[in-house]
């Protein structure tokens, strides 16, 4: 099986300028999605994880921008089209899912008027039969009575329906790549596995890459094949599904998996917990951002900021503890020894 | 150490829906229809459910922020909705809540230092000149630093915020806590030093939890019991060991194999419900996941499976386990 790479991310900067100083959002982020594939976004809030996907989509909100990067899809460079171009790309080849539904459509309109919204704005089809397609397509995601639910509007469906809706309209025109920004976070659980195996059976038959965004470990386990961990703007480990939850290298991805209460792990024993709180971006921690909550901190992570670099075949780390940084930081010259007087709180 | 602290009898509340021009009652949410519990001295009992099933609404009648449409809550054997004047001043300092937003339950306007003291000038329960002592020690308590107490709610973050929350709540002395979705608005990593700090204070100040959450893993954690609500009805309560191992009503069966693992390789048969939660203001009728349930019966949109103890500890409503099924 040949892996084509889709989308590839280099370098990405997007910072937004408010006035109490710069928010240094995304601080170099490297990111590569393969044809057919689920990726998944993991992170806490801040650490970039809705920022890289509104880039993506060049739907920065004021006073966000690209100050520097690359982005790539099929080889079009995305973030030097022009705002014409990129309307063409939006909702045929990139969609975005929201986490909130209700906000994301429109409340006084008919969810087959909004699904053959999209179908005719990208395809040379009538009113009528992009109405018929948006049937079509409900019937093909499972939503039972299609007909009768194109005809309603959104505040008449619950929040599960609402959010096939959204999906719906992310696949109207069939997508290359569709983005879910945290799409089961409003949903309970017993609808979360509905919508969840919904996604996983629309890569197999719309053949779409889906690149999803979510702070639930136990959802990427269950949905991804690759897993990409992002903290405060900086992408710190990046590889398979596999690895990251055996094998996790970054110690912010170990303290991150222990953090979790775990069904299976024995109960009221204490959790493992990842001192101090997210940094503020504005004036983010020198070196590696994780450096101040980080319990294998050293001199050099203070001081020189570590690349991303593969450490195995196909597992990419962030972090001075592996040869390649240690390599790299020898050379500038970074000291390896245990930070002094921290103080953590 | 077995004796109840709190006891649920039959708990019932409805909210009622106006409409109309004359604004007449033309329906009522049911809320709660019929739940009865008991939480012993020093445990945890953790309520579990979707939204909109009535675990907050319980969580406020135990300690009456609302009063029920009918039943009985039981505070060391006294009846609490028979509370007046002192007495209830006396189960307010006894009872406290954490609410799921802590962004919300601290006045803006107000520094720490007066957040932490005023619920002890209200109940008078210290002189003035030993408050400033006592709040010293609740926030230390908590693990943030005196320099805190002089600064205001906006300036901390969403855990920070939530220990300032707790703190408050133990500034009376309680014996009782609800807790309600106290960590869902915060971050995993965070999330695990609230939950350390819960189960710490738990053991040190001999404290009674209710636990409210929709996170199955988070309950199984700190619970000593479960009990899993489905519209209004409790569905099953048992030891956390228990359901977790050997859970019986078809809704906790798909419940827990809808709980995501964190681990890519577990291998599960997941239940897949049908449909979507009905509306608590039309329940269905007789067994309330009848409409949903893989298993149903005849009988089961009929009459109501009554609740009852199958094991020692082990309740549950669901005809597949009651032997009369007349």
């Amino acid at each position: 099986m040949t892996v084509n790479v889709l989308l590839s991310i280099r370098n990405l900067k997007t910072h937004f300028f408010t006035e109490e100083g710069v928010v240094q959002a995304l601080d170099g982020v490297d990111l590569e999605v393969y044809e057919k594939e689920i990726i998944g976004l993991v992170g806490e809030t801040g650490s970039g994880k809705s920022v890289t996907a509104l880039s993506v989509m060049r739907l920065i909100p004021q006073p966000g921008f690209i100050v520097d990067g690359e982005i790539f899809f099929k080889g079009k460079p995305l973030h030097l089209l022009s705002e014409e171009q990129m309307l063409r790309i939006r909702g045929k080849e990139i969609t975005m899912i929201f986490q909130d539904p209700m906000n994301a459509l429109n409340p006084v309109f008919t969810v087959g008027n909004q699904i053959a919204e999209t179908i005719l704005l990208h395809n040379d089809v009538t009113y009528k039969e992009a109405f018929n397609q948006s049937i079509e397509l409900l019937r093909k995601l499972n939503i039972p009575k299609p007909e009768r639910i194109v005809n309603s509007y959104p505040h008449e469906l619950s929040g599960g329906m609402r959010q096939r809706i959204q999906i719906a309209i992310g696949l109207a025109c069939q997508p290359a790549l569709l983005i879910a920004d945290e799409p089961t976070t409003a949903l309970d659980a017993t609808i979360e596995v509905q919508v969840l195996e919904l996604i996983k059976k629309l890569r197999d038959e719309f053949n779409t890459s889906i690149m999803l965004i979510t702070h639930d470990l136990g959802v990427i386990a269950e949905m991804c094949d690759r897993v990409v961990v992002m903290y405060a703007g900086n992408i710190v480990e990046k590889t398979d599904v596999k690895t990251i939850f055996k094998q996790p290298l970054h110690p912010y991805t170990q303290a991150l998996l222990e953090a979790i209460p775990y069904a299976e792990k024995k109960k009221k024993s204490r959790l493992t917990t990842i001192p101090g709180t997210v940094p503020n971006l504005i004036n983010p921690p020198s070196g590696c951002r994780f450096h101040p909550r980080c319990k294998h901190a050293m001199k050099v992570c203070k001081t020189l900021k570590p690349m991303l670099l593969e450490e195995q075949p196909g597992h990419f780390v962030s972090c001075f503890l592996y040869s390649k940084n240690k390599e790299a930081a020898e050379s500038k010259g970074g000291v390896f020894e245990p930070l002094p007087d921290r103080i953590i709180y | 150490m077995t004796e109840p602290l709190i006891q649920v009898k039959n708990l019932v509340k409805y909210f009622p829906i106006y409409g109309g021009i004359l604004l007449k009652e033309i329906g009522r949410v049911h809320a709660v229809d019929g739940v009865s519990f008991e939480i012993n001295k020093q445990t945890t009992l953790g309520l579990v459910g979707e939204s909109g099933c009535g675990k907050t609404t319980v969580g406020r009648c135990t300690i009456r922020l609302i009063d029920p449409t009918s039943g009985e809550v039981y505070y060391n054997g006294e009846n609490v909705l028979k509370f007046r004047g002192k007495q209830l001043n006396q189960f307010r300092c006894n009872a406290q809540i954490v609410f799921q937003n802590p962004h919300a339950s601290l006045n803006p306007r107000m520094k720490i230092k007066d957040i932490l003291s005023e619920p002890i000038r209200i109940h008078k329960l210290l002189p003035k000149n030993e408050i400033e002592k006592r709040v010293l020690q609740l926030i230390n308590e908590v693990a943030l630093e005196p320099s805190h107490l002089l600064r205001y709610p906006h300036e901390f973050s969403g855990g920070q915020k939530q220990r300032i929350v707790i703190a408050r709540a133990l500034a009376l002395n309680p014996e009782f806590i609800v807790l309600d979705e106290p960590t869902s608005a915060l971050d995993v990593s965070v999330q695990a030093q609230i939950l350390n700090l819960l189960m710490d204070l738990q053991r040190k100040f001999k404290l009674t939890y209710l636990f409210i959450t929709h996170n199955l893993n988070i309950c199984r954690h700190i619970s000593d019991e479960i009990a899993v609500m489905y519209v209004g009805k409790m569905v099953e309560r048992a030891s956390a060991d228990e359901l977790f191992d050997e859970p019986l009503h078809p809704y906790t069966q798909a419940l827990l194999s809808a709980n995501p693992v964190p681990d890519p390789e577990a291998k599960r048969s997941k239940i897949i419900l049908k449909g979507e939660v009905p509306s608590p203001i039309n329940p269905p009728s007789g067994c309330r996941f009848h409409p949903r349930c893989p298993k149903r019966m005849d009988i089961c949109d009929k009459s109501e499976p009554p609740y009852i103890q199958i094991k020692p500890g082990h309740h549950v409503a669901c005809y597949l386990y009651s032997k009369n099924e007349s």
